[in-house]
């Protein structure tokens, strides 16, 4: 087990910062999901907590101590890598083999521990098999009984699931958190899929561009992203973003976006006319309506039945696509306006110039 | 197998594939089992009416006494085609091995790794895979003369280097650059550069690097300008140079035929054992 501490890492490939001056935690016994679109720095991140890629500059700590210019196997991690990877020319047997001949444990100790880390995960039958000979899911659990035989301070997972269909992913996404939990032991996974970082992170770190967007548990990246980019990352379906200004109209602040006001609530009511905003609001938020003020109106681009509910996709009249929950079986012609209502207090107001939510700073200085 | 299992155009296109390929060899390997006579017939013979063995016999130095007692004597060019026999196979494993030894390191570490000014030496060893061996023959014949290197077996083995090194580099480069990012997991599991390229890429790699490992032995095999100019007629002498005797110098279009057809073995043997790995492998 381990506390991991990233401290102002850069990695820089010829002009290019594939990470840009990163902080970053990770608690002892924590199942941290790095988070972001391919090219955001998720992976060089973590092959740098690995030691298989040098960080340009900053430092890396292990419980305190700096590992910064150690080899990966004595960091004592284990990693699984993108879509399970093992040696292809070696059983099963023999790859899991792999993790501990360099260990120096007596040969009987190595058997023993091989066996019980195949029977946790289920694979002893599979012992005899080249990787080549397993399916994907099989290939998954022999890759994770590798990691777990070596019994490591921290477990790195690069997108293990990634290759899977959406079912075993969901069985195994599952898996892997009760065997992190069980073990309780430190382990950073990255992935590009928000469902996947939803459900299995205890936080979960989104990345864009090198630079660590924002950083807290599900629920805190759910409901305050920091960020527009997260905002639009994070949820299924994603928050809806509508681009407009706020204007002040008979004393009060007021969100425009072409014929469509509504009265600014919460932290939001006091803050200085912007001539540029763009307000989020879950769709899970906005229920259909007749029109009316402070209705968004929207035509019908396509329906989609999900058997619990339906979702609705819109356009507004200022062109952004907005989804709306519906109930079950909801129907309506494409081309159809509808109105959706919401409460200003749900909605988040963010400012496309610094990305960021309105600050409340900004609200008292005007 | 049932009738519709293929498309019409596909049977067509490889029917027309395997003529192109294998009408030639067939023209001429029927030769080999043909008299002079029968080969200046007109119009030709589609197949050796009375097959006989005597080109072979008379290439290995035997005359050959056919049933109505007819003698084929022996051919002059005999002690050419033994010698070409014998120096060919020593200069094609010796290149192959050599090849080898240079291309698997350094096809390694042009694919998995970086370095200052990898691009600019990539490309000046793909520059002379494109480069014809005629471009180089004279400065190289100039610098042999000089050396001393004509005629000789280790100067044929340097100048077929040439050829076999970069073609091969140049699959093998590509082979290796397809691997899984497998050096990252042997480094987790704390071995070394030199162990993983020994026992995780070497193993894994089995099948392209076999095929690579083939495709230099016949190029080498089949290496004919630098032989031609450089031991014809002395003892370094190779088997296609030994062959060109039979045009050039005592034209015996059967003798030629008998020794094309010995030439043609060993490339058929290998590609027939290799055929799986040649499936196996992707170079793409």
């Amino acid at each position: 087990m381990a506390r991991i501490d990233l401290q102002n890492i850069v990695k820089r490939y010829g002009s290019h910062d594939a990470v840009s001056s990163l902080d970053l935690t990770i608690h002892d016994g924590e199942l941290l999901v790095l988070l972001g679109p391919s090219g955001c720095g998720k992976s060089t991140t973590m092959n740098m907590i690995a030691g298989l890629t040098e960080p340009t500059s900053g430092r890396i700590l292990f419980d305190g101590k700096d590992v910064t210019d150690t080899s990966p196997h004595e960091r004592n991690i284990a990693m699984v890598f993108q879509s399970s990877l093992l040696y292809p020319h070696l059983t099963a047997y023999q790859n899991i083999y792999m993790s501990l001949k360099r260990s120096g444990l007596p040969r009987n100790e190595i058997e023993a521990r091989i066996l019980r880390a195949a029977e946790m995960v289920d694979v002893r039958r599979l012992l005899d098999k080249l990787p080549g000979q397993l399916s994907g899911g099989e290939r998954q659990r022999v890759a994770t009984a590798k990691a777990i035989v070596r019994e490591p301070d921290c477990f790195l997972l690069d997108e293990p699931l990634s290759a899977l269909d959406a079912a075993l992913r969901m069985s195994l996404r599952a898996e892997l958190v009760n065997l992190q939990k069980r073990f309780n032991t430190t382990m950073v996974f990255v992935t590009h899929d928000q469902v996947e970082a939803m459900t299995m992170g205890d936080r979960i770190g989104i990345m864009r561009n090198g630079k660590l967007e924002q950083i807290g548990t599900p629920e805190e990246v759910y409901n305050r992203p920091e960020t527009l980019f997260a905002a639009g990352f994070i949820g299924s379906p994603p928050m809806n973003l509508i681009e407009g200004e706020v204007v002040a109209e008979g004393g009060m602040k007021v969100f425009a976006c072409k014929d469509f006001r509504l009265p600014l609530a919460g932290a939001f009511a006091g803050m200085a006319p912007a001539s540029a905003a763009v307000l989020g609001i879950r769709p899970y938020l906005m229920q259909l309506a007749g029109s009316g003020p402070g209705a968004l109106p929207m035509k019908v681009y396509a329906i989609e039945q999900l058997g619990n509910e339906a979702i609705v996709i819109a356009d507004t009249p200022s062109g952004a696509r907005v989804r709306a929950v519906a109930p079950a079986g909801f129907h309506a012609q494409v081309g159809t306006v509808l109105h959706a209502r919401f409460d200003p207090a749900d909605a988040l107001l963010y400012d496309p110039g610094t990305q960021r939510p309105f600050a409340v700073q900004d609200r008292e200085a005007a | 197998m049932s009738r519709s299992r293929y498309p019409v155009w596909l049977i067509l296109a490889v029917a027309v594939a395997l003529l192109w390929t294998f009408l030639p060899m067939y023209w001429v390997v029927k030769y080999a089992f043909m008299t002079k006579s029968e080969i200046a017939r007109f119009p030709p013979e589609l197949y050796p009416h009375a097959p006989q063995l005597a080109a072979f016999y008379n290439i290995f130095g035997f005359d050959y006494t056919a049933a109505d007692g007819t003698v084929f004597p022996a051919s002059g060019q005999a002690n050419q085609i033994m010698l070409g026999l014998r120096n060919s196979l020593l200069v094609s494993a010796i290149v192959t091995i050599v090849t080898m030894v240079v291309v698997l390191p350094l096809a390694y570490v042009f694919a998995r790794m970086d370095f200052p000014f990898k691009g600019k030496m990539l490309a000046a060893v793909l520059l002379s895979v494109s480069l014809p061996p005629v471009s180089t023959l004279i400065p190289f014949y100039t610098l042999y003369v000089q050396l001393g290197l004509v005629g000789t077996l280790g100067g044929l083995v340097i100048i077929t280097l040439t050829i076999t090194i970069p073609i091969v580099a140049w699959l093998l480069i590509g082979f290796f650059k397809n691997l899984p990012p497998i050096e990252a997991m042997g480094r987790i599991d704390g071995f070394s550069r030199l162990y993983i390229f020994v026992r995780i890429i070497v193993p894994m790699a089995k099948s392209g690097i076999l095929v690579a490992g083939v495709i230099g032995f016949l190029f080498s095999w089949n290496e004919y300008v630098y032989a031609q100019v450089l031991v014809t007629g002395s003892d370094a002498v190779t088997l296609p140079a030994a062959m060109s005797g039979f045009l050039f110098q005592v034209p015996e279009p059967a003798q030629l035929a008998a020794s094309l057809f010995l030439s043609l073995l060993p490339p058929f043997f290998i590609a027939f054992f290799l055929q799986k790995h040649v499936a196996e492998m992707n170079f793409a």
